[in-house]
């Protein structure tokens, strides 16, 4: 079974990435709207089919409701005394599956080292389809977006300062799925709605300034010099890297073919790693880590990743841990019920990767770790 | 209070594994999507009463798939290429497999296809099968045997996929 399972998950796999939410509300206000306008016999009509709609034979009807596991309550984010953190994850309070006590519908909460929770209720929910949050590589800052601020800000968790970004970026802007990516000091802000093509921003938090950032590109990292911007080739585009400098300018590089995921700066400064992809067919990862030259955009070393599980499916690079070492986030399975996430450390020129950590969020790409940015679908 | 308060932490958890079955059942990429906008439609007009009764997504999971047999009732919804591409050039081996797992999934019977979703994708037991699809656990079996065995003479190059899910259907 475990053989057909993986092969109808890799069939699964070629399944294009939606975002129905909003259409859905707005449509069913769209009929809802209809049916109060056809008058009251309609109306009634009308009740009489949503109760038979509603009726779907077979349906558990004795189903119990999804009811969260009673246990203590988690506490808000303290303003300040709060360690490094281990991850941030988002928690759905209507779905299948274990609820996770003080579920709050949407809501980021985040976990420290040491294994505290607690709820970002200042972080955006609902209301935008996905809500961003990173945190710094050392896990000490966290940057989110905050609806009544109508912007970013970034709080130092131990000592609680908070920074809000001087420009206000309306939820609108923001784009579907946006981007974002903080320095390792906490100082750098680098969004983009990578997938929306919507333009963004740098924001030096400490000094208030901005630098637009160009669309199309995904920003990859950002440091008090540079942010790195990267650009995968899907859908037509010119695959191509661009560090660019923080005074504006510099110009991108264009890659000999498109990678699928690209790392953060490598410590040498003139370097990123990317996980290759196949010519045919698109989007599938093929098992490779290329090493690119950020000046000339040639690729320096290839390595096919060794060390995984069999089944694991390669999701994302991140930050560096050495001269030689870049995160991997991956799922360990395409089943749709997978719930972990692990992290490896590989070795870009053996290609070698050890296992880091296992993360269970309640649902895979609605966390956060450190030093990565929001998970782009 | 938002009579669809939930409902888009609910998709937005939930959509990417409901595009994956509706691809997987339809074959084509545009009418999973229109498959998913149907039946979010439904859920989003009856959101209210699916949270009360904490049933959202046990709704949305059987909707998509009697919504998926009723389409296949109406009309051709798939038509996979008639040739093969030829092994050693741009195809791997693995890849060569789902361009055959997906045409062999696309002669089967709407309900046989179904059941292999449920069963083998989604890992759901064959009680959880027939209150989805509203029959019997019986007829879960025998479905997935009948889909099974077709599945082995449509590709029989997959014959190894089949094997252990064999073993478990009987």
């Amino acid at each position: 079974m475990n053989r057909l399972r993986e092969a109808l998950g890799e069939l699964a796999a070629d399944a294009p990435a939606v975002d129905l939410a909003d259409w859905a509300v707005e449509g069913s206000h769209r009929r809802r709207r209809a049916r109060l306008a056809a008058g009251s016999a309609g109306a009634m009509a009308l009740v009489v089919l949503v109760g038979v709609l509603l009726y779907v034979p077979g349906l558990p009807q004795d189903a119990k409701p999804i009811v969260a596991v009673q246990a203590a309550a988690v506490p808000d984010l303290p303003g300040r005394g709060v360690g490094p953190l281990s991850h941030a994850l988002r928690t759905f309070c209507h779905v299948g599956g274990p609820i996770p006590p003080d579920c709050r519908d949407g809501e980021w909460r985040v976990v420290t080292r040491s294994g505290e929770t607690y709820h970002v209720p200042q972080a955006m929910t609902s209301g935008h389809t996905f809500s961003p949050l990173a945190i710094s590589r050392d896990g000490r800052v966290i940057a989110y977006y905050s609806r009544q601020a109508a912007t970013f800000k970034v709080r130092d968790l131990a000592g609680g300062a908070e920074r809000t970004a001087p420009v206000t970026i309306p939820v609108t802007k923001l784009g579907r799925n946006p981007r974002l990516q903080l320095s390792d000091d906490g100082r750098y802000l680098a969004y983009t709605d990578y997938w929306s093509g919507k333009d963004g921003l740098v924001i030096d938090m400490r000094m208030g300034t901005t630098l637009p950032l160009p669309a199309g590109w995904d920003p990859r990292s950002v440091s008090g010099t540079a942010v790195t911007l990267a650009r995968s080739g899907l859908f037509g585009q010119r695959p191509g890297i661009w560090v660019m400098p923080l005074t504006g300018g510099g110009s991108p590089v264009t890659l000999g073919k498109a990678y699928k995921r690209f790392s953060a700066l490598a410590p040498d400064g003139a370097t990123v790693a990317a996980l290759g992809q196949a010519s045919a067919p698109m989007f599938v990862y093929d098992g490779t880590i290329t090493l690119l030259d950020t000046r000339t955009g040639r690729a320096k070393e290839t390595a096919t990743i060794r060390g995984l599980p069999e089944g694991t499916r390669p999701l994302d690079l991140g930050s560096w841990l050495n001269a030689a070492e870049v995160t991997l986030s991956a799922l360990p399975s395409t089943s749709w019920k997978e719930t972990r996430h692990i992290t490896y450390a590989v070795n870009v020129r053996t290609g070698q990767a050890r296992q880091l950590a296992i993360y269970h969020p309640q649902s895979v790409m609605h966390d956060v770790i450190p030093g990565a940015g929001t998970p782009a679908w | 209070m938002d009579r669809h308060e939930g409902f888009r932490e609910f998709v937005l958890a939930r959509q990417q594994a409901l595009t994956r079955s509706a691809y997987l059942l339809t074959g084509d990429a545009h009418l999973a999507e229109d498959l998913l906008q149907s039946v979010l439609l439904n859920v989003a007009d009856h959101w209210p009463r699916l949270v009360r009764r904490g049933i959202p997504e046990a709704y949305t999971r059987k909707a998509m798939i009697n919504q998926y047999i009723s389409w296949r009732r109406r009309k051709h919804m798939e038509s996979p290429s008639a040739d093969l591409p030829e092994h050693g050039h741009a195809h791997d081996d693995a890849a060569v497999d789902r361009i055959v797992l997906r045409q062999a999934l696309a002669k089967l019977t709407p309900r046989q296809r179904a059941v292999i979703v449920l069963r083998f994708y989604e890992d759901l037991s064959e009680r959880e099968s027939a209150e989805i699809l509203g029959c019997s656990v019986g007829t879960v079996k025998s479905q997935t045997h009948h889909a099974l065995g077709r599945l082995r003479i449509l590709a029989p190059e997959l014959s190894k996929l089949f094997a252990d899910a064999e073993e478990v259907s009987r």
